[in-house]
């Protein structure tokens, strides 16, 4: 047999359809996976982050509404399930680098709404203190590292998360989120080709959630399935439901699971729908007419979840209330410490440039002030 | 797997100080500081089995292996994402341009993202970013860049840039230990040059950033400079002495945060000043410099503060071209004589 690349490597590299988006049944509506390692408290928890990521947004869009938040809400409402599903997957020591439409994902690594509120409110609390907007920060502790507006970066970013952890003997796997518009961008395709070269263990998870602020997929890529591009890095793939959220679990973690064996890169497509513009400002005049009610009514993450988990006699409509209430009460919780914090004192905005026992910080310069 | 792998050659372990031209005091300084630190490591392009295009990491594969020394692809994205992302993890990453001309490409993560990790959330990133800069050299718009005025208008980078051996090795390990990102730009005329050539310490030292050295004293004037055209500035200052004009030259050495306090004392010292750099005039360092000068030192002022630069087009590659680009000793020589009338 002629050798070619792909049998040196002896990978077998291709698009792995398991779980991708199906059609219901003649009557039925759309539910989630059967199959599923998950246990039932687990399960729970899912739905759970579901709420929460759901919840803690639409409470940014009330306070928004009183002018309490300063910058823009970003909705990730419809595709809840693909964030909370594959973050799900991690263990604890791995790391996540989201998007703005990845709430969920950064909610189940352990960052608490407070710290989100707070950060949309532009409080001093909040874990940027003022200088940043939304998830635009980090906990290293928690395996968190927000993005910056400049789609793509943090894939070339997180490779050289993986490779220092490679040099530091720790057994960790990360998963980068990009959409359909960030895979467009030169960084993404850097960093997954170095990605790809180094064999590091990154699980690319791609939101095919069809606009990338007004402008439809088809003008972005040529292709299809945003999966098919891993084929140009010889890394393999798969397609999920992004609105099934056990599946979305399932995938990330088998695909974990070889990245932690030394597979290297995998990329992770979720088919998905946003259903809000790009920010709250967005008026989506350019949305067929329809098309959002069809997501709306058809096919919302939530709904398919609280289906699956009464049908499989996992919860009752009772104890899923129960879930949603706690949710809402910690939510109250922690928009009311979030109003609680003052504002950052202006002259915060001096320091943390660079460490400031070497180099003080950046005020006014005194030659204007005498 | 991670870096190509060479076969028979290999490069000897640079010594400990001694004789050492700027490039070999570089090679040096990172050499020590992986010995020191196994937190440092290498990457970049051709960095690996080749010891890069200026042979600055040579050696250091099969002294530290493939695990340290990483080649990438030709991709200043990946260099620049994969040095903030293990800077954040703790790693310091020294990552080359293979020339800074190349720069541009990682730019975007330079500015937005190393830069401000710190101010952001808290998180340093201790990487630095280093490789050839520079004209003279005969090498065209796209290997002659000085990028300096690109970076100084993005708050969270420091850069600095040798015009000695001893301050090369010196601002290197400095540069590897300093918490925030560091950009060491190295001029490539200055690499190999014999005269640059001297004998450095055995010991373990650092060049302070942050510090500009005083490369000549003098009473007259100021030179206020940097890099390959601190020897320019030597230059014209001998010339000068015969005249009676008694020249001080300042080398900055750290280009941001700029050592305001020493180009004031040198300011105050001789009223008179030029400041000389490689890159355009326009938006160029210069412009910086003459208007701290302006505002913070007008009074000790006896004439205009005057700004000695390349003319604002792309670095050309024909010698009479580029030799009337760059500022030469002679327009230094006519700059210092019109200051001196005043």
């Amino acid at each position: 047999m002629k050798k070619n690349a792909q049998s040196e490597s002896g990978k077998s590299v291709g698009i792995n359809r398991d779980y991708a988006p199906r059609e219901p049944g003649e009557g039925q509506e759309l539910s989630c996976t059967t199959e599923t390692t998950l246990k039932p408290e687990q399960l729970l928890e899912l739905y759970r982050y579901l709420q929460l990521t759901r919840l803690v947004e639409e409470r940014l869009v009330n306070l928004s509404r009183q002018t309490k938040v300063v910058g823009g809400v970003f909705r990730s409402l419809g595709q809840e399930a693909t964030a909370v599903g594959t973050a799900y997957a991690l263990a604890p020591q791995d790391f996540i680098t989201p998007l703005i439409r990845d709430l969920g994902a950064v909610l189940v690594k352990g960052i608490r709404p407070r710290e989100i509120f707070a950060q949309y409110m532009a409080k001093a609390w909040g874990p940027s203190g003022g200088r940043d907007l939304n998830i635009h920060f980090g906990d290293m502790a928690r395996g968190f590292i927000g993005p910056i507006s400049h789609l793509g970066d943090m894939i070339p970013v997180m490779t050289g998360v993986l490779l220092a952890a490679r040099m530091q003997q720790k057994p960790l796997v990360a998963i980068a989120y990009i959409g359909d518009g960030g895979m467009s961008t030169g960084a993404f395709h850097e960093g997954l080709n170095f990605a790809a070269v180094q064999k590091l263990p990154l699980l690319v998870v791609a939101e095919y959630n069809h606009y990338a602020y007004s402008t439809p997929t088809s003008l972005q890529t040529a292709v299809k399935d945003l999966a098919e591009k891993a084929a140009g890095y010889n890394i393999p793939a798969a397609v999920v439901d992004g609105n099934d959220v056990v599946a979305c679990y399932e995938v990330t973690r088998r695909a974990a699971e070889l990245a932690r064996n030394g597979a290297g890169a995998f990329l992770i497509e979720a088919k998905t729908y946003r259903r809000r513009g790009h920010a709250e400002h967005d008026d989506q005049r350019y949305v067929p007419a329809g098309e959002i009610e069809w997501w709306e009514q058809h096919n919302d993450p939530i709904d398919r979840y609280e289906r699956y988990l009464l049908e499989r006699q996992i919860a009752t409509k009772e104890k899923l209330t129960e879930i949603t209430a706690v949710v809402l009460r910690e939510i109250e919780e922690d928009c009311a410490w979030a109003e609680s914090s003052p504002m950052p004192e202006p002259e915060k905005a001096a320091y943390g440039v660079f460490d400031n026992s070497i180099v003080p910080p950046a005020f006014r310069p005194e030659v204007l002030q005498d | 797997m991670t870096t190509a792998t060479k076969e028979g050659h290999k490069s000897a372990r640079p010594g400990r100080g001694g004789q050492a031209t700027l490039l070999e005091a570089i090679r040096q300084g990172i050499w020590e500081e992986m010995e020191r630190d196994p937190t440092v490591f290498v990457i970049g392009e051709d960095v690996g089995a080749y010891g890069g295009a200026f042979k600055v990491t040579d050696g250091l594969l099969d002294q530290f292996g493939n695990g340290r020394v990483i080649d990438t692809p030709i991709s200043e994205a990946a260099i620049v994402g994969a040095a903030c992302g293990a800077g954040l993890m703790g790693m310091k990453a020294v990552a080359e341009f293979q020339f800074i001309d190349f720069i541009s490409a990682g730019f975007d993560l330079l500015t937005n993202y190393a830069a401000k990790c710190r101010y952001r959330w808290g998180a340093n990133i201790p990487a630095v970013f280093r490789g050839p800069c520079g004209s003279g050299v005969r090498s065209g718009p796209f290997h002659s860049l000085n990028a300096e005025a690109f970076f100084l208008n993005t708050a969270g980078l420091k850069i600095v840039e040798p015009a000695t051996a001893y301050d090369a090795k010196g601002l290197i390990k400095a540069a590897i230990r300093d918490p925030d990102p560091v950009l060491y730009f190295e001029h490539k005329k200055l690499y190999r040059l014999p005269r640059l050539r001297e004998e450095l310490p055995a010991d373990d030292y650092i060049v302070e950033i942050g510090k500009a050295r005083t490369a000549r004293e003098g009473r007259d004037l100021s030179i206020i400079t940097f890099g390959a055209m601190v020897l320019t500035a030597l230059a014209a200052a001998e010339e000068l002495e015969k005249e009676g004009l008694d020249v001080e030259v300042i080398d900055l050495r750290t280009l941001a945060p700029l050592d305001k306090p020493a180009i004031l004392a040198s300011v105050k010292k001789t009223s008179k000043v030029i400041v000389l750099h490689e890159a355009s005039r326009t938006g160029g360092i210069g412009g910086e410099i003459a208007a701290t000068i302006a505002e913070e030192a007008f009074e000790w002022l006896d004439a205009p503060v005057l700004r000695l630069a390349a003319i604002d087009t792309p670095v050309p590659y024909s010698p009479p071209l580029e030799d009337y680009y760059l500022p030469q000793t002679t327009d230094v020589l006519a700059a210092a004589r019109k200051l001196a009338a005043y």
